[in-house]
């Protein structure tokens, strides 16, 4: 029994080898996002961005017809193994794209050793370690993490607002970590403190705040809050019910459109709030605003604008199109060539120019936004900044940003 | 066969061994003719889920006490593998020898259960479902908050089986038998359990505690003993679950998953054995393959209608259809038989014993 | 505490003059008292009927001398040891068996299942996970209690599928299992035939001497042919106790219970 299984094993490997390379062949692409579970609007957007690609390129890369085979995951690693293993293993699919939040991509990479000659390209997954540490040969990522993602605003809020203390509110769990670490790392370096019993940790989907609005100290200048929208409208309430005046400074998806379309004296707290990510709404560039033009075109029933989802998905499915048109669609090589060519991409995205490190990982711009009252009232993130081409080591060596250790609660110590 | 001695678990090997046979047959020789894919994803898995659902069934269908805390108990077990053997996150992973560590993890989450038992084994009925689900979820938090012992949101990864007699048993064949052996031997065990003397009593108390108590039985102690069987089942299903995954974390015990085991149980049946593992293939197989029906974003409405479909035209589940078809196709034969004779219509008609028995 | 684990002799050796005493029982339902002050005593062997009507407090003494509602005030002692708070599983293996108004069987389990955990209840081996050997003890005295109780020609049939009758007869089966002393009879005649009726009342009369038993029972001809003694309640007290002759013939009695009965 076990002999057969092992010839199972070699014969699959064999076809998986040779089997997508005939010419004229539709080539097989599968993408992976949270089509189920709390994150499944996010994830449909992020499938929206898969498809913007495809069409751009219509539906063809390397004289081949692409064939989108979907996966859903509910934002657990072991879902997103099992449909990646799903899409890898039984539907055959050489070039995989996702999965979307962190813990998922850890997953999915370690899953990526298991499978060589299958290339793996993030979804929007921002964990530091899916690239920084133990990384997988054939898992690339043309998206920034959600360390980068902070880039500039650290030194902004120190040089420009002036704030020298802070607290931190935040979400307990990877992603926020690594948020805390990209945003504190710059601004602790430069002198500025935030303790680590000045760091509030709250379960995902936190409703009552009042315990921590109690115990935030009352000698900081502002509140760094990387809470998730629906998350951060609660906080805010309750912050401004209990008299709480502080200015606040915003993770990557805390400022979203549920905080800007918030009413009443919530508005005066969020007015000014800097924050920073890998897009920007309101980007005045004619590249944005085309990308936007062709969202809002193919997907009337979609989000106002694409979402970081759309923006992430919509990049890596670029990059593994141009790539395959780089081999002319030869993957018969168990993907070699395709990887090679995929590492030394570099190409235009709506929000600049992207390349890769040695790691498979993105090099990209990084925006500095400030929310605005709008002309018509309502409340907008403003451009301030385009910070540009920002690495995952933040501008130090490898060997020396591995000397920071991993992201956690109390990384930076910051005193 | 006798259906409803099929289902009060009566079964000699005499009554099944055609079936018995050929299932048997194709569940060995099943790897030989499968992909890795059907082997490990479909096969293994389905065994797996099977096996902690089994331990749902057996307190559910034996003994009245539907806990929805079994997927915890083998989440306990899976976390202590962890723990105790060999992880790649660098947290815990003490680094027994895997026969300690598997030993360990299995006792534990027995005695784990046992403890669920001594908390709910009061109650009954909806109320033991709320407070094992309540279990369920106030655990999902302690792990999701408790970093020095469960390595929080984050969990553990590269948690493996051993490589013992020249196996990788992380391979997907070896990884499928011994999934089938384990299933296997649980199953056969529940079987065989459900008419010794534990078994039998298990079942009183289900149909009436209270007259159990009367018969000289501690009703409370015997439930605390059926929660450390179960334990021990859902417990050696949770070790085989990490080392499938690879890994475990606070969302391989969430509540979507605790209610995953409880469908499983209830489409598959509750009142045999092979019903929590009908309900496992049926399960995997449109987890997997349901969002190639439907190439749709909600495809989970398949899976949902599909589980209502099955609830809804039989209450005990595929094996309650299953044995409606029979009975039809039993009465079509009889009606041909006897022309004229009026049969029951009734779904327990095929259960009935022969003949009726009057008076003394 | 311990369980005893000696074998029925000596067990009736140890025994004392009484099976039962009950000392000032009382049982309250929140404001409503059920039982007042109950002074009961049963010799070891002794056959009694209690009466009354609806509401009298009849099951409500059984459930207080069981464990399956324990009394308010008051002390239970069986066979000379005092049970008061001993669960109901443990007054059991003391020796003790009880019937039910409605029959409370085992659904789902066959006959000879429900008589076999009738007699392995008071034995070792509760927790066994073998299944039982035809020549297990409590095995062969369910054998031997099935056709006591002429069940044997459905041995195997579910519970749930057998006749009213039938279910009274493994109803009186169970109490019978495994040494009982001291049963309790809550209504074992209610709705049988009149042929079935007399069937019980021969199975009660030929009860071994050294077993006692009380009787609930609202036929009066069958209560007093099976009783030595009557205790009538009223109200959660009892209001006299006599021979079934001097019941019979008491005028108030006959007025409260008896007259109406054949009115």
């Amino acid at each position: 029994m076990i002999g057969l299984g092992k010839t199972t094993l070699a014969a699959v490997a064999i076809l998986s080898l040779t089997g997508p390379a005939f010419a004229g062949e539709p080539i097989k692409i599968g993408a992976l996002a949270t089509l189920e579970g709390a994150f499944t609007v996010l994830g449909e957007d992020g499938m929206r961005g898969v498809r913007l690609a495809l069409e751009e390129f219509g539906n063809m890369a390397g004289g081949h017809a692409i064939e989108l085979i979907t996966g859903s995951s509910d934002a657990t690693p072991d879902s997103a193994i099992r449909a990646t293993r799903k899409l890898v293993e039984q539907n055959g699919v050489p070039i995989l794209i996702g999965p979307l939040s962190g813990s998922e991509g850890l997953a999915v990479k370690d899953y990526a050793k298991t499978q060589p000659n299958v290339t793996f390209l993030n979804g929007t997954s921002a964990a530091q370690d899916t690239t920084l540490r133990n990384a997988a040969d054939n898992f690339f990522r043309f998206g920034t993490d959600g360390a980068q993602w902070m880039a500039g605003l650290g030194e902004y809020v120190y040089n420009e607002k002036g704030y020298r203390n802070l607290a931190v509110l935040a979400e307990d769990y990877s992603f926020p970590y690594t948020q805390v670490f990209g945003f504190l790392e710059p601004f602790c370096r430069l002198g500025g403190k935030a303790p680590a019993d000045a760091r509030f940790w709250v379960p995902i989907g936190n409703k009552d705040y009042s315990s921590v609005i109690a115990a935030l100290p009352d000698d900081v200048d502002a509140i760094y809050v990387a809470l998730g929208g629906a998350d951060a409208v609660n906080f805010l309430t309750q912050y401004e019910q209990a008299g709480g005046e502080l200015p606040l400074v915003g993770g990557s998806i805390t400022v979203d459109q549920t905080v800007l379309g918030s009413k009443g004296r919530t508005r005066e707290f969020v007015i000014g709030t800097p924050s920073a990510g890998p897009i920007s709404d309101t980007w005045d560039n004619a590249g944005w605003q085309a990308f936007v033009d062709a969202y809002k075109t193919q997907f009337p029933d979609g989000f106002p604008s694409p979402s970081l989802f759309a923006h992430g998905y919509y990049i890596n499915t670029k990059a593994a199109l141009l790539a395959l048109d780089a081999v002319d669609g030869d993957l018969s090589d168990g993907g070699v060539k395709y990887r090679a060519a995929l590492a030394s991409l570099e190409f235009e995205t709506p929000t600049g120019m992207v390349r890769l490190d040695e790691r498979r990982q993105a090099i990209a711009d990084i925006f500095l936004t400030e929310v605005i009252e709008g002309p018509d009232g309502g409340l907008l993130n403003k451009t301030i900044k385009v910070i540009p081409q920002v690495s995952q080591t933040l501008g130090v060596s490898y060997e020396e940003f591995l000397n920071y250790g991993p992201v956690s609660r109390e990384n930076p110590t910051c005193g | 066969m006798d259906a409803r001695r099929l289902f009060s678990g009566s079964v000699s090997l005499a009554d099944l061994r055609p079936a018995t046979v050929v299932t048997v047959g194709l569940l060995l020789v099943y790897p030989a003719v499968a992909t890795d894919f059907f082997i490990f994803q479909i096969g293994a898995y389905s065994l797996i889920l099977g096996t902690i659902a089994l331990s749902l069934m057996m307190l559910g269908g034996y003994g009245g006490m539907v806990s929805l805390a079994q997927l915890t108990v083998a989440g306990f077990a899976g976390y202590l593998t962890a723990i105790l053997g060999d992880n790649s996150v660098g947290v815990m992973g003490l680094g027994w020898p895997w026969w300690l560590t598997i030993f360990t993890a299995v006792l534990g989450a027995a005695l784990f259960s046992a403890v669920i038992g001594a908390i709910s084994a009061r109650t009954e009925g909806i109320y033991t479902i709320m407070i094992t689900l309540a279990i369920a979820v106030a655990f999902f938090f302690f792990v999701r908050q408790n970093y020095a012992l469960y390595n929080g949101f984050t969990g553990y990864a590269g948690v493996m089986p051993p490589t013992l007699l020249g196996i990788n048993w992380r391979d997907p064949a070896p990884f499928y038998y011994l999934s089938l052996a384990v299933a296997g031997g649980f199953f056969c065990a529940v079987l065989y359990g459900s008419r010794a003397t534990f078994g039998l009593s298990l079942q009183a108390i289900r149909d009436n505690p209270r007259r159990m108590r009367a018969l000289g039985y501690n009703v409370t102690l015997h439930r605390i003993v059926a929660y450390f069987l179960a334990g021990l089942i859902a417990g050696s299903a949770g070790v085989l679950m990490v080392w499938f995954n690879g890994r475990i974390s606070p969302g391989s015990i969430g509540v979507g998953v605790v209610i995953d085991i409880l469908v499983i149980a209830v489409v598959g049946g509750m009142r045999h054995p092979i019903g929590p593992f009908v309900g496992a293939i049926a399960f995997v197989l449109l987890e997997n393959f349901a969002i190639d029906l439907i190439d749709r974003e909600r495809f989970n409405t398949v899976i949902g209608l599909a589980f209502l479909l099955i609830v809804l035209f039989s209450p005990d589940g595929l094996l309650g259809l299953w044995s409606q078809m029979r009975s039809k196709i039993r009465l079509g034969k009889d009606a041909r038989a006897s022309a004229g004779r009026a049969e029951r219509d009734d779904r327990h008609s095929a259960g009935s014993p022969k003949g009726t028995y009057k008076g003394t | 505490m311990s369980i005893p684990r000696t074998d029925a002799l000596s067990r009736l050796q140890d025994t004392g003059r009484f099976a039962l005493e009950l000392e000032a029982v009382s049982r309250h339902f929140g404001a409503l008292v059920a039982l007042a002050d109950i002074n009961l005593t049963v010799r070891a062997g002794e056959r009694r009927a209690v009466l009354g009507s609806n509401g009298a407090g009849k099951t409500t003494l059984f459930n207080a001398i069981t464990g399956d509602f324990p009394p308010t005030t008051g002390s239970v002692r069986l066979f000379g040891e005092v049970v008061t708070d001993l669960p109901c599983q443990e007054r059991i293996r003391r020796g003790l068996r009880r019937t039910y108004q409605v029959s409370l069987l085992f659904n789902g389990l066959s006959v000879i299942d429900n008589i076999y955990l009738a007699c392995r209840g008071v034995s070792r081996g509760r927790f066994s996970l073998r299944r039982p050997r035809w020549d297990d003890s409590a095995m062969q005295a369910a054998e031997v209690l099935l056709a006591a109780v002429h069940l044997d020609d459905v041995r195997e049939a579910q519970v749930a599928a057998l006749s009213h009758g039938q279910q009274r007869q493994l109803e009186m089966a169970l109490a019978l299992a495994g040494a009982p002393r001291l049963i309790l009879f809550d209504e074992p005649a209610a709705g049988l035939s009149p042929t079935e009726r007399s069937e019980l009342v021969e199975i009660l009369q030929s009860l071994p001497d050294h077993i006692a038993y009380i009787i609930i029972e609202h036929d009066m001809d069958v209560a007093l042919r099976v009783a030595q003694s009557v205790t009538m309640l009223h109200n959660g007290r009892i209001f006299k106790e006599g021979t079934p002759e001097e019941i019979e013939n008491d005028s108030t009695v006959q007025e409260l219970y008896l007259g109406r009965r054949d009115g």
